[in-house]
């Protein structure tokens, strides 16, 4: 098994058809890699049997559905995919993620294949009106709240003023579609389940994996659908999502500080004193 | 030809028990399949209700004739209501029959996912669908038009999409397209009954390669003769025929006669032969009613009511022009053969199939949509003999049920 693909479900399970929609397009996928729906909603629970038999009729495109009896987040979840998944390579998908071409997935795997030191790739993702979701992340600045927080770069932009155009070594990347092997994985100690239903679990992922001194890639050949936080709607009010996201990047930056401040130039002079005072601050 | 094609005919509806335009064509296409020298073999299911609900059953309408109690449940995303019969009483049916080929006419009313089971059941078997509206393009019925308004649309998107439909999120109207792209490529082969229908499909996402444009097929009877005038007398009977609701545009036609003074008004006789109004609005009853009672006094609307298909001919014997005044887009409404075919020209509304299939000044009058003003100068003007006549022998004869049949066997290919 080239490949375990573990989508967690939160929320709606109505995507699964959408994704189920795409998958069946793709004989790479059929042949080598396990869909693995893990249910993250215990209000999911009741009907997935039978939607899954309905589905499994119509599509048959087989899958494996995995209930651990709680919501455990983002994280928690992934995990538990992992641990029932059974390929050699992890790749990490939400549920409003939705393949545009087939073979995406073998496109994924081949630069984990050809560059020893890349541990983690993830693609471009486009929302529907085909404009940038994701092109990477970078970490910015928020001097009010003293904190970093995640930057999708040139997100809502046309994708072709991405200036990647190729597999490009990037700070990190989106945990909304991601691939990596699974003994990589295993080595950074798998997806932290410490942040609060936010946003920093991948970059922890990619800083724990550059901590070790890997690489983390973004290719921008290989484009999916996202459907960005269609989920997310249904959590909470805006100022309890700022307070999560503060809690979030406190805990992020305290662990790693050191590989976060150097990855941005936000100055219009990057000049080393900015640099430095940028690190002196975030060591206060 | 020494095996030949098997061609399963599905229809929305059977015309048994339904009279709309698409169920007649499928229903006169299967029946032209029979004869066909090509075709060994054919068949005609149609979704139907028998007053129990979408219990799925399938059941023998007559000899080669099937009924499937399907349904709809999800409009949005055109699910069947029943999913269950779909991998067992649908699929014993085409496992039953092995057709080589599967018309359809619709996905209303079935939804998509037979498209899918068809192609699990054996991938050889050829899908033809023949598209007579935009429901896939638009959400509104397939009407095109802008939800709670007579705005005419020619453009979805998801954001346009979610202006109409507010409760469901541009993303709703993304994931929609592309579950019906999805299911739409398992589609071998597109049928159009007209360009415009075409068109709008090609720019929606329907490669123009898979996309063809096979006029409905008409009854092979010789035209009517015209009308017979007395001395002096006008070509001033105008017919209406068809369904009447908000998007027909009977109200406008109404109200150009009310625009008319009293003397234009007994120059002109209109008659509505027209059917389901007491199923539309209750708003829209009333006005058709408010319009409708004085000028029925004054003589010059004749409100003679629905008609059955073997009475047309006879109700077209005494009118000069047929009218259209839709004021949606329409695909390529059969009244508009029906009428070629009895030897009437027609006045029809100025955009989409209509002004496709009426050359305005040639085999009829294309007049402004929704305008009643113009409507009433055009209706006075039409009436003059020699105007009429020019028109009238320009009218092309209609493809027959046969040429119809004849023209969809050669898009099949060799059997």
């Amino acid at each position: 098994m080239r490949a375990s693909v573990i989508v967690p479900l939160y929320g709606r399970a109505d995507f699964v058809e959408h994704q189920l929609v795409e998958f069946v397009r793709d004989e790479w996928f059929a042949r080598n890699c396990e869909l693995i729906y893990v249910i993250d909603d215990p209000a999911l629970v009741g009907g997935f049997p039978a939607l899954a038999e309905q589905l499994f009729r119509l599509y048959r495109f087989p899958f494996r559905c995995v209930w651990g009896s709680a919501n455990r987040g983002f994280s928690g979840a992934n995990n538990l995919g992992a641990d029932r998944a059974r390929g050699e390579h992890l790749v990490f998908m939400n549920s409003d993620v939705f393949p545009i071409e087939p073979g995406w997935v073998a496109a994924l795997l081949q630069v984990l294949d050809e560059h020893p030191n890349v541990a983690a790739v993830a693609p471009r993702l486009k929302f529907p009106d085909g404009s940038i979701q994701h092109a990477s992340i970078e970490f910015q600045r928020r001097e009010e709240l003293g904190i970093w927080i995640n930057h999708h770069a040139n997100m809502g932009l046309a994708c072709e003023l991405d200036p990647a155009k190729s597999m490009t070594i990037v700070a990190a990347v989106t945990g909304a579609c991601m691939a990596l092997r699974r003994v990589d994985f295993e080595m950074a100690g798998r997806w932290d389940t410490g942040y609060l239903i936010g946003d920093f679990e991948d970059s922890d992922l990619c800083l724990n994996l550059r901590s070790k001194g890997r690489d983390i890639a973004y290719l921008p050949t290989v484009e999916l659908t996202h459907l960005e936080r269609q989920s997310f709607r249904l959590l909470g009010h805006a100022d309890f999502r700022q307070k999560v996201v503060i809690h979030n990047a406190v805990r992020h930056q305290l662990r790693w500080g050191d590989l976060i401040a150097p990855s941005t130039a936000p100055a219009p002079v990057p000049a080393p004193a900015q640099t430095n005072r940028n690190r002196k601050r975030k060591a206060s | 030809m020494t095996r030949g094609h098997r061609i399963l005919v599905m229809s929305h509806a059977h015309p048994d028990f339904s009279l709309g335009g698409g169920e007649i064509a499928a229903y006169n296409l299967y029946r032209a399949y029979r004869q066909n020298p090509d075709v060994a073999d054919a068949w005609f299911v149609a979704r139907a209700d028998k007053g129990r609900g979408t219990t799925g059953h399938i059941s023998q309408r007559r000899p080669g004739e099937y009924l499937w109690e399907q349904g709809v449940n999800d409009w949005h995303l055109m699910k069947a209501a029943n999913q269950e019969s779909l991998t067992t009483w649908f699929a014993d049916l085409v496992r039953a029959l092995r057709p080589t080929a599967i018309h359809t006419h619709h996905y209303a009313h079935l939804g998509l996912e037979y498209l899918r089971v068809i192609k699990q059941i054996d991938p050889g078997i050829r899908i033809v669908m023949t598209l007579h509206e935009f429901m896939a393009i638009c959400r509104n019925n397939g009407q095109m038009i802008k939800v709670g308004s007579t705005a005419l649309c020619s453009r979805e998107s998801p954001d346009d999409c979610h202006r109409c439909f507010p409760d469901r999120s541009p993303e709703d109207f993304w994931l929609r397209k592309q579950y019906f792209l999805r299911h739409f490529e398992l589609v071998d082969q597109f049928v159009s009954p007209s360009e415009f229908l075409r068109g709008r499909y090609v720019e929606w996402g329907i490669h123009p390669d898979r996309i063809v444009v096979i006029e409905n097929g008409q009854s092979p009877e010789e035209p009517l003769p015209p009308r017979e005038l007395r001395e002096g007398e006008a070509r001033n009977r105008f017919g209406y025929f068809g369904q009447i609701n908000p998007y027909k545009g009977v109200d406008v036609l109404l109200e150009a006669l009310v625009g008319m003074s009293k003397s234009e008004r007994k120059e002109v006789v209109v008659e509505i032969h027209g059917a389901n109004l007491e199923w539309q609005p209750e708003d829209f009853k009333r006005r058709i009613q408010a319009l409708r009672e004085p000028l029925e006094r004054s003589g010059c609307l004749r409100w003679v009511g629905p008609y059955q298909p073997n009475q047309l001919r006879q109700r077209m014997q005494a009118i000069d022009w047929v009218v259209i005044p839709s004021i949606w887009w329409e695909n390529s409404p059969m009244v508009i053969q029906e009428a070629f075919g009895n030897g009437r020209p027609l006045m029809v509304s100025n955009i989409g199939g209509m002004a496709e299939k009426v050359r305005d000044g040639c085999d009829g009058i294309q007049v402004g949509v929704g305008s009643s003003t113009e409507w009433r100068n055009r209706l006075l003007t039409a009436t003059n003999p020699e105007y009429w006549h020019s028109c009238h022998e320009q009218v092309r004869k209609p493809i027959s049920f046969e040429e119809c049949a004849g023209a969809h066997v050669g898009v099949l290919g060799s059997a």
